[in-house]
């Protein structure tokens, strides 16, 4: 369950001050898919970012699972998004130097995870259909099996909460259109709450629910 | 479970490490780069550690090594300091029960020894009976002489008894002659045993010494001090004993206090600031490398935001960051420490080879266990070190600019680029300091090379003939015997004069002590000289006045001397001094009559001051003049006379021990130190400039990439290419200025390091600080070119495409 109250964020350029987000309030029950939609500069991007606890808001409230996260210091919000959230980013954000399997390993060992994590990797990879990929590194890879590698670390430490930026935003509409299919597939599967920000409208319509923002408000919320 | 906990963290730890060296595998350049740098500041640093350790840090090798102390004696007036005592005090010194297990003493050198079929130069110390008690030495074969053997017994090292007396169980029994006074061989000392340094043969002196005498320093004291006194307590109660013996014998013990002195630092006393200098040099070397890859990790950190901003998103806090960040610094340590580690081994050789015959100690300079810690502490420590700055840095990034920023493209500006640039100019600013060090160093060994010796050095061969005598007709009959081959060797075909001394200068032996003269209450200290005729001509040393000596300068003629100039003028001032008579305690009591003046001579070596000498013929005092050193100029080449000269003396005395060099080689010997500590500074100078080279060169090429569409940008406005190669050599300059600046601020604050090495320079010489500046104007330019070569030739089309 995520809660939102009179969320802002301003932002200062040094001359003068922009606000981003103007007074948000939401509420997302467990399980649900809801999509953000809006044009470019509406805000999206920033409020996934504070509802994932990557920034700070400027004033508000945010609560997972009844956890207040606004104004938490980093290093605890570090450790409560390793044990509650997952990602999946537009540009994959895959580590360089780690292989795929070592790469979907890493939320697990951040969060201490136990020794079975090698086993769940090669279990998700495999679900994805990346089983022979694993010792691959990320540079060895095509956009669209990078994402999937994405979509199998996001998974690893089943977390409650999903945030997808824009998950097919850098893909081909085939390879999107298969990433999409194995993130709703993983996500039922998982039974977790998956907030995605997107332009695709197609894409919404897949989604429980379409919040839509303009100038930092939500100006649109339809199921 | 905390077992468990336990395997997990190591797993964690070893996955981490994989991981690391396995990120560094996919940069081979930047990683054979960091490893390289920090092999040499590692490497430098751990051989030079091993000097230090084995020099000025390892105990003795003796039982309580803490107890062993030598007996030193100080004069509260001039402050000066000798490690001899005077045999008159040493009786009262021995006195000390009270902090004193036992008291030894020893005089000696290198002497020339008759073996059964040839006669050879051996390290040789007479020893009182107490001495092998301060050491709680025991013997390898045989035993220890006692106090009623003394004139009759030797106790000998096993490389003597292998060399010489067939072998360390052959050796027992056995007859060695020094000067033709034979001594048993009673005893075999441990391998280990080596005090003083190089002794061979350890002889029986009796328990008191001949020379009572307190003003003449003869010998060397040694002592074990009681369980539970210290050196500071026992120098304590020694003052105390001087300041009686300054009431008792005022004339001669006026000013005068002794000290207990740890028996490592009075060995190890004239090398210790040396050795001290290149260790700190060479900490400035690892310094630098420190800062380097510092830098290198800094501007790697910086094209990783991204990465680190991922790893935050995906739940790693920062300790985890830091962790991860100093994990990989750890693996570049460990890869640089163990490649440093591998080069000390032949850093060690190197330094051995290079250091002088007469550094104390250096035959213990090896890479063993407390090195091999020292090596992987420093890799450890300097892992933590220059990972400090990265991982710092990284912890500041914010996730969500991390997670926009491009993967390959860092930041320009901001915290982390003033870091590298401090780094840089850090770098700089120790390696100017290293620069001016070495460049002072430089400039003194050449003034020492340059300083006028008052003797000339080419073409003189030098034999160090020792002829066995133990009774006055022996020593009359051995400068017989020395006249005669002198006259023999002038003769040989190449030869242009030849002729005797003792007390070379920068030789080995020579002899000091107080001088009196007529009608003056006053005494004065003076080198003592024995010289044969046509000694001066030879050396090439002016006779300023008077005559020389001759052949007429005989035992049973009117003794004669001759001074040097500066006596000359400190004893009779605005006086002609010949004809003036003056004695001096040598070995004789008879007044000589001053016969001539000669020039000023640098006695002790280039490095130190022409002093007062007094020349006495050979012939007049025959108790000292058994061992010369004969000085032969020759025509051509002085070594190609070697076998000539050994050839004819044997052949006129078979049992004379012989050793031979040459003047040069001697003079060159005589700053063996200075130039092995400029050698070794200036080596590792050299390499902090390279590195600080690399460094300026990195932080431009950064700058440059970093830049690229903004000089793309500039070049596309109209700016020339020689306006991009300006501005980057500007950034440089500024790096270099800011390094000077604090270059100038560390070179001042260590002047006082080297202060006492300097000859004929100011240890704030500013032609030192200017050249020193030129080498970074230098580097700095160097470093800065192909960067701003390559920020000329950027395409602004392709620049600004990239952006």
């Amino acid at each position: 369950m995520i809660q939102v109250r009179g969320l802002t964020k301003t932002i200062s350029t040094g001359t003068h001050r922009v606000e981003i987000l103007r007074g948000i309030d939401l509420d997302i029950p467990k399980g649900q898919v809801a999509a953000i939609l809006g044009p470019s500069g509406s805000g999206k991007t920033t409020l996934l970012g504070l509802l994932a606890g990557l920034d700070s808001p400027t004033s508000g409230s945010i609560l997972l699972d009844g956890e207040e996260i606004a104004g938490l210091p980093e290093d605890r919000m570090a450790e409560l998004r390793g044990r509650k959230i997952g990602f999946v980013f537009q540009s994959y954000h895959l580590i360089p130097t780690l292989t795929a399997e070592e790469n979907v390993l890493l939320p697990y060992e951040l969060t201490g995870g136990g020794p079975d994590g090698a086993s769940r990797a090669r279990e998700l990879l495999a679900s994805v259909g990346l089983a022979e990929r694993g010792e691959h590194y990320p540079v060895q890879l095509s956009g669209g099996e990078q994402q999937r590698v994405a979509l199998a670390r996001a998974f690893i430490t089943r977390p409650p909460i999903l945030f997808a930026d824009e998950p097919t935003g850098n893909l081909d509409s085939e390879n999107g259109s298969r990433i999409l299919d194995l993130l709703f597939d993983m996500n039922r599967r998982g039974g977790s709450t998956l907030v995605l920000v997107t332009h695709d409208q197609e894409l919404a319509l897949r989604a429980d629910r379409r919040i839509t923002l303009r100038d930092g408000r939500v100006v649109a919320d339809e199921p | 479970m905390n077992a468990n906990l336990s395997r997990i963290v190591i797993k964690m730890i070893w996955v981490q490490l994989r991981q690391s060296f396995r990120a560094l595998g996919r940069e081979p350049g930047f990683t054979a780069f960091a490893i390289l740098t920090l092999a040499l500041g590692i490497g430098a640093s751990t051989a030079m550690f091993s000097v230090f350790h084995a020099v000025l840090l390892a105990p003795v090798p003796f039982a309580d090594p803490q107890r062993v102390v030598a007996i030193n004696t100080r004069w509260t007036d001039t402050g000066r300091v000798t490690i001899r005592v005077s045999g008159g005090d040493y009786i009262d010194l021995v006195q000390a029960h009270d902090i004193f297990d036992a008291v030894g003493r020893f005089h000696g050198g290198e002497v020339g020894v008759q073996l059964r079929d040839r006669a050879e130069w051996a390290d040789s110390y007479w020893v009182s009976p107490d001495f092998f008690r301060v050491f709680e030495a025991a013997p390898l074969a045989g035993r220890m002489f006692t106090a009623a053997e003394a004139e009759r017994s030797v106790v000998v090292s096993p490389s003597f008894a292998r060399r010489a007396l067939s072998g360390v169980d052959k050796a027992i029994g056995q007859i060695v002659h020094i000067d033709t006074h034979p001594y048993e061989v009673v005893g075999v000392m441990p391998e280990g045993f080596a005090f003083p340094a190089k002794a061979e043969i350890w002889a029986a002196s009796p328990q008191m010494p001949d020379n009572r005498n307190r003003t003449a320093f003869n010998y060397q004291a040694v002592a074990r001090l009681i369980a539970g006194v210290t050196p500071a307590q026992a120098t304590t109660r020694l003052e105390t004993l001087g300041v009686q013996l300054a009431k008792a014998y005022p004339a001669e013990n006026k000013a005068k206090l002794f000290a207990a002195i740890p028996v490592r630092d009075n060995v190890v006393r004239k090398v210790r600031s040396t050795v001290v200098l290149l260790m700190a040099a060479v900490l400035l070397v690892l310094l630098i490398s420190c800062a380097n890859v510092a830098h290198l990790l800094l501007a790697r950190a910086a094209t990783r935001t991204r990465e680190f901003a991922v790893r935050a998103a995906l739940g790693a806090g920062g300790a985890r960051i830091v962790a991860q960040m100093l994990m990989e610094s750890l693996a570049l340590g460990l890869a640089g420490g163990i490649a440093g580690i591998a080069a000390a081994y032949g850093g060690v050789r190197a330094v051995q080879w290079l250091a002088p015959e007469n550094l104390p100690r250096m035959g213990d300079v090896r890479v063993d266990w407390t090195v091999l810690a020292f090596g992987i502490a420093v890799s450890v420590l300097s892992s933590v070190l220059f990972g400090l700055a990265p991982a710092s840095q990284a912890l500041r990034n914010d996730v969500q600019d991390g997670l926009r920023a491009s993967s390959g493209r860092g930041v320009v500006g901001g915290r982390s680029a003033r870091l590298r640039n401090t780094l840089v100019a850090c770098e700089i600013a120790l390696s100017f300091a290293l620069a001016v060090g070495a460049g002072l160093l430089v400039r003194s060994f050449v003034e020492l090379n340059a300083a006028p010796l008052g003797f000339r050095t080419e073409n003189i061969l030098v034999t160090y003939a020792h002829s066995p005598a133990n009774t006055m007709p022996k020593m009359l009959a051995s400068t017989r015997f020395f006249e005669q081959a002198l006259g023999e060797i002038e003769h040989l075909p190449g030869v242009k004069s030849a002729s005797a001394a003792m007390g070379l200068p920068a030789g080995r032996y020579g002899s000091n002590g107080y001088y009196g003269i007529d009608g003056l209450n006053v005494q004065r200290e003076a080198g003592f000289r024995l010289a044969s005729p046509r000694y001066f001509d030879t050396m090439g040393i002016p006779l300023l006045r008077g005559r020389d000596f001759t052949v007429a300068d005989q035992y049973d003629q009117p003794f004669v001397a001759i001074v040097s100039d500066s006596l000359a003028k400190k004893s009779f001032p605005n006086q002609d001094p010949i004809g003036h008579k003056i004695i001096c305690g040598l070995d004789s009591d008879k007044w000589m009559t001053i016969v001539g003046v000669v020039g000023e001579v640098r006695s002790d070596g280039p490095g130190q001051a022409p002093g007062p000498e007094l020349y006495m013929p050979f012939q007049q005092h025959p108790i000292m003049a058994n061992e010369l050193q004969i000085a032969v100029r020759t025509t051509s080449a002085p070594e190609a006379m070697t076998n000539a000269v050994e050839r004819k003396i044997r052949s006129l005395n078979p049992e004379i021990a012989l050793k031979t060099t040459t003047l040069s080689a001697m003079i060159s010997d005589s700053i063996a130190t200075p130039r092995f500590r400029t050698f070794l500074v200036a080596v590792f100078a050299g390499v902090a400039l390279l590195l600080a080279m690399a460094g300026v060169y990195g932080v431009m090429a950064y700058l440059v990439t970093q830049r690229t569409a903004e000089l793309g940008l500039r070049m596309a406005l109209g700016s020339a290419p020689s306006r991009v190669v300006a501005l980057v050599l500007a950034r440089a300059g500024t790096l270099a200025a800011t390094g000077l600046a604090g270059g100038i601020a560390l070179a001042a604050a260590g002047s006082h390091l080297i202060e006492s090495m300097l000859f004929g320079v100011q240890a704030t010489d500013a032609f030192g600080y200017a050249i020193a500046a030129c080498a970074i104007a230098l580097i700095t330019i160097a470093a800065a070119a192909i960067p701003a070569w390559r920020a000329a030739r950027i395409d602004p089309a392709v620049a600004l495409r990239q952006d």
